[in-house]
Parts: C-alpha cells; structure tokens; sequence
C-alpha cells in the first residue's frame, strides 16, 4: 500500500530529481556541512541574507553551517578544465523571510560551469521545466532576462541608488512608484514606457521584441537577451511546456552577479516559488573563474508539505494488539504476514491515544479479535 | 487553491471604502454588509471571498497565501517587506510617515538621537541614509508622549491631520514618505489567478483615475 504521507512524497521527489538529472549527465555533489565563515563573508552579496549560523571549530577556526551551496560548487568547479555539470540535495541554513528566524532548507538543484552554449541553455531550462513537473503538473516556470533590465536601467540614466529603487518597484511589479521615480528625476520616458510594457499581464516574446526593437538595433546585449529568450520559449514549446512558461519581467537577480537569463517558478497551492535559477557569469568571473559562463537552479522542497498534507488517512494500517504472554515470535510472524501485504503495522499492548488505525487486530493469549 | 478570489479587507473605515470600490468593479458581496460577527463573506457567483481582518496583519494573509489579494497601508509594507506584488495606489488612507517632536527641538548631530517609533525598519533606514546614529525606542502606541516625557528626542510615526501633534505640544520636523492604501498579490495566485486578479486591478484602477479626473 503506497504511503502517501509528505515525507515519502518529497522522498520520491528526490529520487526522481536525481534520476532527471543524472540522466542527463549530472554528477552527484556532495558537499560538507560547513564551510569557513570568511568564505561567505568576503561573497555575502550572494547570499539570499546576511545572517549566517556560525561557531568555532575545535582548532579555533570559525565557520558556518552552510547557507548556500553554490558558492561551494563554484569554488571547487572554477579550477577544472571544460565544462562542469554538477547536481546537488543538501540541507542549507537561512532566516525564513515570513518568521525571521533561522530555519533548515532542504533544497536539490544544479549548476552547469563552463562554455555555456545554446544547447547547453536549453537543457537547464527544460530540466528546470521536468523538475517542477515532479512536483506538480499545475506549475508555472517564469522567465526573464537581466540583460534587458539592466540595459533599460543603463539607458535611462539612473544612478546607483536610483538603480535600486527601480529595480525594487520592477521586483514588485510597481508600476506607479516606478513611474514616479522617473518623474521626479525627470529619466528618460521611453525607457518606462518598455518598462511599464513589460510588465503588463499580456507581456510575450513577440510584444517584448515590439517593445524593445530600438533597443535591440542599437544594443548587442538586448539584442543577444532577446534572442536568447526567443530560442529558449521555442526550445520548450516544441519539448511540451509551451503552456507552462511565461516572461515575467519582475524576477529581479543580483544585477553585480546575474548578468542573463533569471527564472523562478511555481506550483499551484504554494504561495513562494518552488524554483529559483539564473545564469551568474559575474559570479564566476569575481570568484576568479575568468569567463566561464554559469547556470543554475535550485528546488527548493521544505513548501511542499502544503501540497501534500491530507487529513484523510491513518497513521499505521494495523494496530496489533498482545498480551503479557504472547510470545514474541507469534507478534512477529503475524506482523511478517500483513507487511507482505503492504500493511503499515505497529504492535503494542495498548493503542497509543495520539495515532489513528486503519483496524485493530487482536492477538492477545492466542485469540484474534 | 479553489476558483475563487480571496481577498483580505483591513478591518475598519478604510476596509469598508474599499470594499465599496471592489463592489464598485463588479465583485459585490452583498452578504458582507449584513450586521453580524462573520469575517468570511462569499459570493460563488462573482468567485470572490472577502475576509476581515487586522489591518496590519493584512499583508501576512497575502504573502502567506491565505489571501489572494489584499489592501495594506504603505507604511506596513515598507515596514515589514512583505514579499508581494504591489500593484496600485488606490490613492486612499493618505497620510505620511513623519519626524516629529517638541517645537524647539533641534538635532545638533551630538550623540545618538533617540528615536521613539513603532516603526523600527522605517526609522532605521530613513537616518541609515542620512547616516545619522540613532537609539531607537519600540513602543507600540501613544508614541506622541514619548518626547514630551523625555523618554525620546523624537518620534517617527503617521501623521494624518496632524491634530495630534498639535494638542500634545508636537510639530512635524521632517516628512520621510508620503502614505496610502495599496492594492497588493500573493505572488504565486497571480501567476494562477492572473486574470481575476487582472480585472481587480483595472477595476479598481479606473476609478482610482477617475476620481483624480474629478479633483482636477
């Protein structure tokens, strides 16, 4: 009988993660649960947040349970030769942004570093669709491109600290602060014009190219974003997830360490995305990795008890019930028969008060009730 | 994740001018404005749910989402950053976010200034960026007596009439940010309520512009 509680779920999920991309030339990375804190501080910028769980080690050193894990990858993968195709399942350590405190993740993913070409996009972003698809068939991969948000930024004429007030109202699909802050600081108006209409509800590839052509003729990174996204939205139509991808132009990276293609995604049911990836040359180029190219996501699974809690159900199949002088053989062997039935069995003398049973069976002094 | 829109009300004035305009867009519940102690209102009709709830824990429901949608005053929001779209101003609730304190108060820049607010991110951020050392002081309410009683140089904190203020000896010192009620989504329900969603928005949208029209 199939357990169909959340913990074999997500169990499955893992398993089925792994098999994805394993068989698509994915290594297994296994990671050490800490890392020295130094690490993370001289690349905090990266990390979803500052806080960091950190202690001395025996010998005085000081580090931290790990709150990412692709900074590791790329610390090991910048010093090999071609390309590195690495997945991972690790547990990280984060302060959940709903209650602030720290709270482990569980999180399986992957990270391709090296010459990323365009086949080699396209089978992340189509791993990135089969993943969402192990856990749900109702999901959505969003998709955007930080090429021409910073493009448009850059041609606007922002400062840095305008920058990041557009890229927090872009973020937040705020369009009328967006729309003040060019106002007020008297930015260039065909640049929020793009803007607005890339975040409009109705946004695709072919009223974004619309929207973008004068940027596109006179600008190669809009023009290599662009193209990028067309090959990527046909890549998955023709492999069967055309109805799952949208451009959204509010997935908003780190603009100093994702210089491409940005997605997340989600599943019906939760309310935070399931999946986070992105391209991060920058990252790689500032961790000393030259001009490898990177692209990555993550899974992350500790959201999916949403989708799988169930009230129907009992905790065991079987209450197998014996008595001070049942003999330890007879529980056993009557325990053998009904899990080669697939049975879920707990044998005790008294039914625990807090589990429920799907029957209770009777063995006590030899009878069976 | 039912067909329908949820959506959480702040409860109060502001909740009930609000509910108007939805009503106003065609998503009427007539069911809510019946006297009783229900907070949950739903029309399978219109696919709409509305819910009452704290106005401060509105922007929790959504991020969280218990809500689809909801309506949050800008100063939660910036407040708490909440991990939501804010998709319109509804141009109502105004206030502003405000440096208040005794008439002849001046900052001379001496030492840590001692700030008494509820809104501890506000007030961090807002001397952060005028890189202005300051003690900040939690209270929750009447925040007003504060430096009247020495507890603070000043107070950061909404100013509506500014009557307050003035009956407690109190001036406005600086304005931070000006303040409103926001529309606001749950990230993941936009992507699968879109439309619903959509037609809220541009609903709502239209008559935040026609009244505008209006005042002009």
């Amino acid at each position: 009988m199939e357990n169909n509680n959340y913990q074999s779920k997500t169990e499955k999920i893992i398993y089925d993660l792994r098999r994805l991309f394993g068989g698509h030339g994915y290594s297994h990375f296994n990671m050490s649960k800490f890392e020295e804190y130094e690490f993370y501080v001289n690349n905090k910028d990266f990390l979803v947040s500052d806080n960091v769980i950190t202690f001395n080690d025996t010998d005085g050193r000081l580090l931290a349970l790990k709150p990412d894990v692709t900074l590791s990858i790329v610390k090991n993968a910048i010093k090999e030769k071609g390309t590195v195709k690495l997945y991972y399942n690790e547990n990280v350590y984060r302060v959940s942004p709903t209650s602030h405190n720290f709270k482990e993740i569980m999180q399986t993913g992957l990270e391709c570093i090296g010459d990323i070409d365009s086949y080699s996009l396209c089978e992340v972003m189509l791993l990135a669709c089969k993943s969402l698809d192990t856990v749900s068939g109702d999901s959505i991969l969003d998709i955007s491109h930080m090429g021409i948000i910073s493009s448009l930024i850059e041609a606007s004429g922002a400062n840095s600290f305008l920058t990041k007030r557009m890229l927090e109202c872009i973020g937040d699909k705020n369009v009328h602060e967006l729309k003040a802050v060019f106002d007020e600081n008297g930015l260039d108006g065909d640049v929020l014009s793009a803007l607005c209409g890339l975040l409009s509800w109705d946004i695709d590839i072919s009223k974004a190219e619309t929207l973008l052509a004068s940027y596109i003729s006179s600008c190669d990174v809009m023009k290599n974003a662009v193209g990028e996204l067309k090959t990527v939205f046909a890549f998955l139509g023709e492999n069967g997830y055309g109805g799952n991808i949208k451009l959204d132009f509010s997935i908003i990276s780190d603009i100093n360490y994702y210089s491409g293609i940005v997605f997340k995604g989600y599943v019906k049911n939760i309310p935070d995305s399931v999946l986070s990836g992105g391209r991060y040359d920058s990252l790689i180029s500032k961790m000393g990795g030259g001009n490898k190219g990177a692209l990555g996501f993550a899974v992350y699974l500790d959201g999916l008890d949403r989708l799988f809690k169930t009230n129907s159900g009992f905790d065991f199949d079987v209450f197998l019930k014996y008595g001070e002088n049942t003999e330890p053989g007879a529980v056993y062997s009557r325990i053998q028969r009904l899990t080669a039935l697939g049975k879920r069995v707990r044998a005790g003398k008294q039914i625990p008060e807090k589990l429920t049973f799907g029957e209770i069976i009777d063995i006590t002094e030899g009878s069976v009730r | 994740m039912d067909n329908f829109i949820n959506v959480a009300l702040p409860k109060g004035r502001l909740g009930e001018k609000v509910y108007a305009m939805f009503e106003a867009s065609g998503f009427e519940c007539p069911s809510i404005k019946e006297t009783n102690r229900k907070l949950i209102f739903e029309n399978p009709e219109k696919q709409v749910r509305y819910f009452w709830v704290k106005p401060s824990d509105v922007a929790i429901y959504v991020e969280r989402g218990a809500a689809d949608i909801g309506v949050a005053g800008k100063d939660i929001l910036l407040e708490y950053s909440p991990n939501v779209y804010e998709l319109l101003d509804l141009d109502m609730g105004k206030c502003r976010m405000a440096v208040a304190g005794k008439k002849d108060f001046r900052d001379n820049g001496e030492g840590a200034l001692r700030v008494a607010t509820k809104f501890c991110n506000i007030a961090k951020k807002y001397y952060g960026e005028k890189c202005r050392e300051i003690d900040i002081i939690k209270l929750n309410g009447s925040i007003e007596i504060a430096p009247i009683l020495g507890l603070s140089d000043v107070i950061v904190d909404i100013v509506e009439t500014g009557t307050t203020l003035k009956e407690n000896d109190l001036v406005v010192l600086e304005t931070i940010v000006p303040i409103s009620a926001r529309l606001i989504a749950n990230r993941s329900s936009s992507k699968f309520k879109g439309e619903l969603i959509r037609r809220v928005q541009e609903g709502l949208s239209l008559q935040v512009e026609a009244k505008k029209n209006e005042v002009k």
